[in-house]
Order: structure tokens, then sequence, then C-alpha cells
């Protein structure tokens, strides 16, 4: 993943946001600017022929002016010799002769250009007839001059109207060269601003597309993240986005959620093991119980007991004691089944021919004070259980229970079904047991004197435990004592089913 | 769907993009258009000519000269002359004289004019020709002036035509054939025609009773030639049977005159060149003949022969025109003709 995110930021294509914006605005304005220098040029092109248009009536003008203030000075001359007048003939003169030369000497197919042609050649005919008369006014020669002025008055007056027919005409043609400019102006500024309007769109529509393109990836970042801040992990964007700031942040959050995730299960993994070894540690735990409970039972030495009392039944056979042989016997069986069923399951008959047989040698020892009664449920006699679970209660009830007590000592194992439980009571009617107590055997913490009491070596502990390591339950056991001297009741709940 | 919106978007801007083309390409070629318009009115590339020849009639408004100019100008182009109609597009109505004064000031090559007898005019001419212009005159003649040539149709041939008519038309009956005559033209030409006619009606009319008088009407002034004719039908005693008419203006002011004053058959007219107002009138009997010459051929021949001065030096002194009569039995090839030259 890291290496991917360097190079994205190598890519050749990438284009800052900066940049890509700079060239939204930078290619609107060049469109807008193009259209207007367009626009500029078209305009100011129109203008600079309108302003021609009229030119030719102004030479025209200038030229008539000039005409008249020559004849007007030559008037002036031969009335009066002015020399001021001289002056200002020979000037305009001199004028009016260059301003011919801006006229049409040819002959040319064009009417203008003709009426041109005629008065560039009447002028000449004028001039030099002006020149005369000035000429012969000089000479006093009174009747040639009069006789010049007369014939050069007539030709002015020819060259005037024909200026001004000239003027007339032209005028027409160049206002009506003006009307087409004018409406060619009035077209261009219509189109103008359409092409303007236009261009304005486009940059418009150029500028939302853009700025689309720059701010959608934004836009998507933004929903996938608050997607990711609603809990969803499962949010990818797709890869090769945009080549700028916005396509490196997009992948970096590909990334992020992609890290978020594999933190997630790294987390899940490790949880998962931590219960696995919970479990293991327990099983550990059962094992170190088992080993508990095989240690306990292998305390009793059985096979040394069991031969040993083998031997002494022999021996009281063969001497014809039949009490002591049954005593013998019994004692061997009792202990023969520790050492047969030591780990195995047991059914309830045998769990109580067992507990029979401890009452027997019980009894023996101290005399049969302890009756033993039974009430049994012949029906669930054959259920199976773990092995050793009868024994342990009884001999508590006879060491803890009844031990001491001046009254009879009653003891009363009960098999019987309670609603889905197979329940074992036994039940005692010695000094009972306190509440605190209970408590204690109930959660394992009896202390270590009280476990040195037990005689054969497995206590009420260690049935428990067994108990709920078999069953996989924890209600497996209660006891319950009315008070003190009122006798105890220790009960084994068995599942029905089990 | 980002991708829709951005496909739809695409293709607006794709349309604006080619619309903004198409408006720029329109306005552009357009304005273009316009420029080059205005600029191809001054810029132009005029023919050039070889030499410019004047055209100067005493009426400008004439069909008749109208077309003999048309005809001139039609040669002339072929052979590289450009001919003015001076005096038009002028805002100054002026005097033959006058326009014959511009065109030498003018310094033309060349001079066509319809020629006449007043003095003026020959001393111009003969001014004209001093400045090396050569003057052709046409249809009427300027006696004794120094024109290179004329080109016309004879008078006395034009007048002896006139007599034919008249001898076709009238009857025993007819008392009096009217010349219709312009008083200030001291134009020769209308003796000779006055003198044709007489002549023929005294070698093939010698059966006819009638008088022979002529009725001069000016053409100095506005319209006083019309008030001249009108006057014949108002103060009268007695109409003419017949009316001569030597101009077109006089031929058609006539012809309203006898319909105006109700004298359809009282009165017949002998015309004078062919407009389709003429025509008409012979069609309908209003205009017994009229006289029409090739006006075309007229102005080719007056514009080759100043081509001809001007090469050659030298041309022939007089040119002489064909003479058509137009009557009701041939007026309809006429006014065919004249109705397949409108279609053209």
């Amino acid at each position: 993943m890291r290496p991917m995110r360097i190079m994205s930021k190598k890519e050749p294509f990438y284009i800052s946001i900066q940049t890509k914006l700079l060239m939204v605005f930078l290619m609107t304005t060049m469109i807008i600017f193009g259209v207007n220098i367009y626009m500029y040029f078209n305009i100011n092109k129109t203008i600079v022929n309108i302003d021609k248009v009229y030119e030719s009536n102004a030479l025209l003008n200038e030229l008539q002016s000039n005409l008249t203030q020559v004849h007007r000075n030559m008037e002036s001359f031969l009335d009066t010799k002015d020399t001021d007048a001289i002056e200002g003939y020979l000037r305009g003169g001199q004028e009016y002769q260059n301003k011919l030369e801006e006229l049409n000497g040819d002959i040319l197919g064009d009417e203008s250009m003709i009426v041109e042609k005629n008065i560039r050649n009447m002028s000449k005919r004028y001039l030099e007839i002006t020149d005369n008369a000035i000429e012969a006014k000089r000479g006093r020669n009174v009747v040639k001059y009069k006789e010049y002025y007369e014939d050069a008055s007539e030709l002015y007056g020819f060259i005037n109207s024909y200026i001004y027919s000239l003027n007339k005409q032209k005028f027409e043609d160049n206002s009506n060269k003006y009307e087409i400019l004018f409406s060619s102006l009035k077209y261009s500024e219509i189109v103008n601003m359409i092409i303007l309007c236009m261009a304005s769109v486009l940059s418009i529509t150029l500028i939302i597309l853009l700025t689309r393109e720059i701010i959608n990836p934004l836009k998507l970042l933004a929903e996938a993240a608050d997607e990711v801040g609603k809990g969803t992990l499962e949010v990818e964007l797709s890869e090769g986005g945009p080549h700028d700031e916005v396509g490196i942040v997009t992948n970096a959050f590909n990334q992020m959620v992609g890290s978020l995730k594999n933190h997630i299960e790294q987390l899940k993994e490790s949880m998962e093991l931590e219960s696995a070894m919970k479990e293991k540690q327990l099983m550990m735990e059962t094992h170190l119980k088992d080993a508990q409970l095989k240690y306990l039972q292998a305390q009793i030495n059985p096979h040394f007991l069991f031969n040993t009392l083998n031997a002494g039944a022999q021996l009281a056979m063969m001497e014809d004691a039949e009490k002591t042989y049954q005593y013998v016997q019994s004692v061997a069986d009792f202990f023969r089944y520790n050492v047969k069923k030591n780990n195995d399951v047991v059914t309830i008959r045998e769990e109580i021919e067992l507990v029979d047989n401890y009452i027997y040698i019980i009894n023996v020892r101290f005399s049969g004070e302890i009756h033993f009664k039974k009430s049994i449920d012949k029906e669930l006699i054959n259920v199976q259980v773990p092995s050793m679970i009868l024994q342990p209660l009884v001999e508590n009830s006879i060491n803890h229970g009844l031990r001491g007590i001046e009254w009879e000592n009653i003891i009363e194992l009960s098999v019987y079904r309670e609603s889905g439980n197979i329940c074992v009571s036994v039940r005692d009617n010695g000094v009972g047991i306190s509440a605190e107590k209970i408590e204690r055997i109930m959660h394992s913490k009896l202390s270590a004197a009280d476990l040195k009491d037990a005689t054969s070596g497995v206590g009420l502990d260690n049935v428990i435990g067994r108990l709920r390591l078999f069953y996989d339950r924890e209600d497996v056991m209660e006891i319950t004592s009315a008070g003190e001297n009122m006798g105890t009741e220790i009960a084994i709940y068995i599942p029905l089913e089990a | 769907m980002r991708q829709k919106i951005n496909n739809k978007q695409l293709i607006v801007l794709a349309v604006i993009v080619f619309l903004l083309v198409i408006m720029m390409i329109i306005s552009l070629i357009y304005i273009r258009k316009q420029v080059d318009r205005t600029n191809q009115i001054s810029d132009e590339e005029y023919k050039e000519y070889i030499r410019h020849y004047a055209f100067i009639t005493e009426s400008l408004e004439d069909n008749f000269w109208s077309e003999v100019y048309d005809g001139a100008e039609e040669f002339g182009e072929g052979e590289d002359v450009y001919l003015e109609r001076m005096g038009e597009g002028l805002d100054i109505n002026y005097s033959k004289e006058e326009l014959l004064k511009i065109a030498i000031a003018s310094r033309v090559d060349g001079i066509i004019l319809e020629g006449d007898a007043s003095k003026e005019i020959r001393l111009l001419i003969d001014e004209a020709v001093a400045d090396g212009i050569p003057v052709v005159t046409v249809l009427t003649d300027s006696y004794d002036s120094k024109r290179q040539s004329f080109v016309g149709i004879g008078s006395y041939n034009l007048g002896r035509e006139y007599g034919r008519q008249i001898v076709r038309i009238a009857t025993k009956e007819t008392k009096e054939a009217l010349i219709l005559m312009d008083t200030v033209s001291e134009d020769s030409g209308q003796n000779l025609i006055f003198n044709g006619i007489k002549e023929t009606l005294a070698n093939e009319g010698n059966h006819l009773t009638l008088q022979l008088n002529t009725l001069a009407v000016n053409e100095d002034t506005p319209y006083s030639e019309e008030e001249a004719i009108r006057n014949i039908f108002l103060y009268q005693d007695e109409l003419p049977d017949i009316i001569i008419c030597l101009s077109e203006k006089n031929t058609i002011s006539a012809y309203q005159a006898v319909i105006d004053y109700n004298l359809v058959g009282q009165v017949d007219i002998l015309g004078y060149y062919v407009t389709d107002t003429i025509l008409n009138a012979i069609s309908r009997n209003v205009i017994s003949a009229t006289i029409a010459v090739d006006t075309e051929q007229m102005g080719v021949h007056s514009v080759k022969a100043l081509d001809e001065y001007i090469e050659t030096g030298h041309v022939s002194d007089f040119v002489t025109m064909d003479v058509n009569t137009v009557m009701s039995n041939n007026v309809e090839e006429y006014l065919h003709n004249a109705a397949n030259e409108d279609n053209e």
C-alpha cells in the first residue's frame, strides 16, 4: 500500500487542484478575452470604414471651396488689381491644381469617374482662361480680359454644377455605403452580444464541469468518510481517481479503511486466541483436579489393602469366623470398588451398593449405631453417574453430622425424580451445618484443616468439582440444614438426560 | 451517475461550442461580405476605355435619342469607346450649346451632336474642331459648320416619303395638310423635307387639291410645342385634314389632342419615329403612318464615323440612313418586335 501512495504522487499526470483551477479560469478568461478582441477588431474595422465613407464628399467640398476662392480672387483682382487677391489667386490656384490631381484623369467605365475627368479637364481649361484673364488685366487689355472673364465665369458655373452633381451622386452612394456599414455595425453588435453570451455560457459550463470534476471526488470522499464514521467499513473508493490532492487523499482513505479493517481483524483474532487460551487453561485446571483426584484416590493404597483384606478374609474363613469373614469381605469389596471403579462411570445402583458396604463397615466399627434408611426409585438406579459421589456424602454425614450426638443416628438415602433431574439425597439427623460453612463448601474455600478431616480421602469439594466438570453446570449440589441439631441434607442433582 | 451527468454536459458543451463556432463563422462571413462590398464600390476595377465621346442632344427624355444613344453606346463598348450622354445626371438642364461648351472644355475625344442650323452651334462646332475634337452631327445637320460627318436621313427623301403617304391617304375632299415645323432652329433640313413633300405632291398627287401649310411650334420653352399643337384644334376655324409631325414629341402631342377633342377619323396624322404609343395609335388607325428610322444603326454609324475620322483622318461627309414607313398593314410586325424586345 505504501509504495502505491508514493507512486501516485510521482505520477506524470499529477496535476494539483491549484493548477486545475488556474487552468479553468485561464481557459474561460482566454475565451472571453479572445471574443472581446475579435469583437473589438471587427467593430473597429467597421468604424474605420464608416469614417472613410464621406471622405470623397469632403474632398469635393474642399475642391469646390477652392474653386470659389480662385474665382473670387480673380474677380477681385480684375476689379481692383489687389495684390492680396493675386496672392490668394495664385495660392488657391496651386491648391486647386493639387487637389485636381486626386481626381480621375482616365477614361474609366463609371459615370462618376467620367465626371471627375470632365471636372479635371474643365478646371484645367478654367485655370488657363483665368491665367489669361489675369495676364490680360495686367496688360490692360480690357476687351480681352472681359472676354476671358466671361468664359471663365461660364466655365466656373459648369464646373460648380458638375462638382455639385458629382457630390450629390457620391453622397447618395456614400449614404448607401454608410447604411450598409451601419447595418453591418448593428449586426456585428448583435452578433457580438450573442457571441459574448455564448462565451459566457461556455465559460460557466466549463467552470461547472471542471470544478465538479474536482469537487465530485471530494464529495464521494466525504460520503465515504461519513459511512466509515457510522461504522460501515465496507467502503471502497475507486482507485485511479483524479490525479491530484484529492486522489492522494482518496488513496490514503482507502489505505486507512483497509488498515482499519486489518486492525479489527487482528483484534478479533487475538480475542479468539485469548478465549481459546482460557479454555485451555480451564482444561488444564480440570486435568489438575483430575490428577489431584487420582492422587487422592491413589493415597488409599488399594492393592495392598485389598490383598491384605483378602488374606484376612481367608483366615477368618479357615477359622470359621463367619462374621469376621463377612466384615473383612465387605471391607475388601469396598476397597475393590475404589480400585476398580477408580475413574470410571458407574450406575447409581453400584454407588448405592458401595454405600451399603460402607455403612456395614461403619456399623461394625461403631457397633451398629447408625440406622441407614433407603428410599429409592428403582427406575433410576441404572442411570450412570461419576464414581465415588455417594460414599463421600455418607461419610461426610457420619463424620461431621452424626459424630458425638446423643440420640439415635439416622441416615436416609433417597433417589427420586425431581423436575427433570435425578435427586440423590443423603440426610442425617445430626448436628446440622452453618450457612457460612455451606457457602464455603459450595465455593471450594475450605481451609486445609477442614480438608484434613476427610478420612476416606475424597471430600465434598472434590465431589462438587467433579460433578460440575462432568455435567458442565454449576448447580449440582445443594446442602441444606434446618438449624443446629436439626440434621443436614445433601442433595445431588443429576440431569436426567445425561 | 456522475459519469452520466458528465456525458450530458459534454454534449451540451459540444453543442454550445458548435453553435458558437457557427455564429462566429456566419458573423465573420457576413461582416467580411459587407466590408468587401463597400470596399468594392470604392476600389472597383473599372474598365478602361481608349476614347471618350460626348453625345449631345437637345432633349434628354426623347425616346428616339435614347435609342440612338443606346445603340451608339453598345457599339462603342465593343470599340473601347466611352460614350457620355452630356447633361445626364446634372442638376441643371443645360442647353445644347452649353453642353457643347462643356464637352469642349472637358476635352472629350469626339462629339456626336444633334445638329441644327443655329449660328451658336455652328460656331461651337467650329471651335471644337479647331480644338482638335471631331464632331459628327446626327439626324439633323449643321450646314456650313466644320463638322466631320453627318449621319441622318436625307431630309429630301424624308419629304418625299411623307409626300407619298399624303398621296396615299388623301382624297379629293382633303383640303389641307399641315406640317408642324420648328421655328427656332433654322434647320434647312426642314425646308428640304417641305420641298420633298411639295415635289412629290406635284409629281404624284396632281389629282389632289389640297393645300400644304406649315405651322411653327416652338421647341425652346418647355411645353410650348404641346400648347401650340392644342391651339390648332382649339382656335383654327378649319381643321387640317392631315397633320405631318416631324418629331416624336409632336406626333404624340397631336395624337393625344385628336383623341381628347374626339376628332379620330377627321384628322389624319403622319407621325415621326416609332414608339409603343405611336404603334398602338397606328393599329387603332388614329395615326395613319409613321417614319421609322433604325435608331440603333444611327448610333452605330455616328460612333463609326468618329472612329474612322480619328483613325484615318477623314470620313465621308454624309452617312445616309434607311427610312421605313410604318402603316396599319405592317404595324403588327413592329409591335411584335417591340414585344420581343421587351421580353428580352
